[in-house]
C-alpha cells in the first residue's frame, strides 16, 4: 500500500516539476508547481515526517505559492528566451550536470537502503513536540538566525511597498482620477447630476472634487 | 545516517528562506512593475528610474 502511494506522489512531483518548465503559460507553471509541493508532502507523509508535510501544505503550498500566484497574476509573465541565444543551450546543460550530480550522490550513498525495511523509526519521529525540541536545544542558533532572517524579511517588505513623495507619484492613480470617464458609463456622479459627461475620454483638468463644490445634501 | 531528525530541521529552515525569498524578490518585482520600468533584467541596466 505505501509503494502504491509512494508511485503515485513520486509521479505527481516529477509531472509538476516537468510542467513548471514546459508549460507556456506562466500562471499555469505557478500552479503547477502547486500541485508538484503537495505531491512532496505526500512523499514527506510516507516518510513518517508530518510536521514537515503539514507546514509544506500550509505555509510553502498555501502562503508562499499564493503569493506567486499574486504577482504573476498582476505583473504577467516575461518573454520566452530568444532562439539563437547562448541561454538556450546552457540551461539544459546545467541542468544535465546538476541531474547527473544527484544521481552519483544517490547512488553512493543510499543504495545499501533499498533491501532494507527503512530507517530505523523512533516513537515520536516527526510530531511538532519532536521538532520543537530540536529547535530549542540542538538547532537553537539556526532557529535564532531565521527568525532573524524573517524580521529583516519583513522590515525589507513595509519599505518595498511604501510611496516616497516626490521620488515617484503613483501615475495609475492620477490617471484615473485626473481623467474624466467616458460619456455615459453610468456613474453615480452622472446619476445624481454632479457633473455632467465626457464626451471623449482625455485628460481634461481638475480633479472630480473640484466640480461637486455647489452640492447641498446627501452624502 | 538514514533515520536522523536533523533533515526535517533543514527543510523547515528551507522553507523560512522561502518565504524570505518571496516577500523580497516578488516585493522587488511588484515595485519594480508600479513605477512601470520594464521588469526584463536586460532593460534595467540603467537605474534611471
Amino acid at each position: 500500500m505505501s509503494a502504491v502511494l509512494f508511485f503515485i506522489a513520486a509521479i505527481g512531483a516529477i509531472a509538476g516539476a516537468i510542467g513548471v518548465i514546459a508549460v507556456r503559460n506562466p500562471f499555469y507553471s505557478v500552479l503547477s508547481l502547486v500541485f508538484h509541493l503537495i505531491s512532496l508532502a505526500a512523499l514527506f507523509l510516507l516518510l513518517r515526517a508530518e510536521f514537515v508535510a503539514a507546514t509544506q501544505v500550509v505555509v510553502y503550498a498555501g502562503a508562499v505559492m499564493v503569493l506567486y500566484v499574486f504577482v504573476v497574476a498582476y505583473v504577467g509573465g516575461g518573454e520566452e528566451l530568444a532562439a539563437g541565444s547562448g541561454l538556450r543551450i546552457m540551461g539544459p546543460l546545467f541542468a544535465l550536470a546538476l541531474a547527473v550530480e544527484l544521481c552519483i550522490a544517490m547512488l553512493g550513498s543510499s543504495l545499501k537502503g533499498i533491501s532494507s525495511k527503512g530507517a530505523h523509526y523512533s516513537s515520536g519521529f516527526g510530531t511538532p513536540a519532536h521538532i520543537g525540541q530540536l529547535f530549542l536545544t540542538k538547532y537553537l542558533f539556526p532557529f535564532e538566525v531565521a527568525s532573524l532572517l524573517l524580521l529583516v524579511a519583513a522590515i525589507g517588505a513595509v519599505v518595498l511597498a511604501q510611496r516616497r513623495r516626490g521620488l515617484d507619484e503613483d501615475k495609475e492613480v492620477e490617471v484615473r482620477v485626473r481623467a474624466p470617464r467616458p460619456a455615459y458609463t453610468g456613474t453615480m456622479a452622472e446619476a445624481a447630476g454632479l457633473r455632467h459627461a465626457v464626451e471623449e475620454f482625455e485628460d481634461s483638468g481638475p480633479p472630480i472634487a473640484e466640480h461637486v463644490t455647489t452640492h447641498k445634501g446627501g452624502w | 545516517m538514514h533515520g536522523g531528525e536533523d533533515g526535517q530541521v533543514f527543510a523547515l529552515i528551507v522553507m523560512v528562506v522561502a518565504a524570505c525569498e518571496v516577500v523580497v524578490g516578488l516585493g522587488l518585482i511588484v515595485a519594480i512593475y508600479r513605477r512601470r520600468m520594464p521588469i526584463d533584467v536586460d532593460e534595467l541596466h540603467e537605474l534611471s528610474g
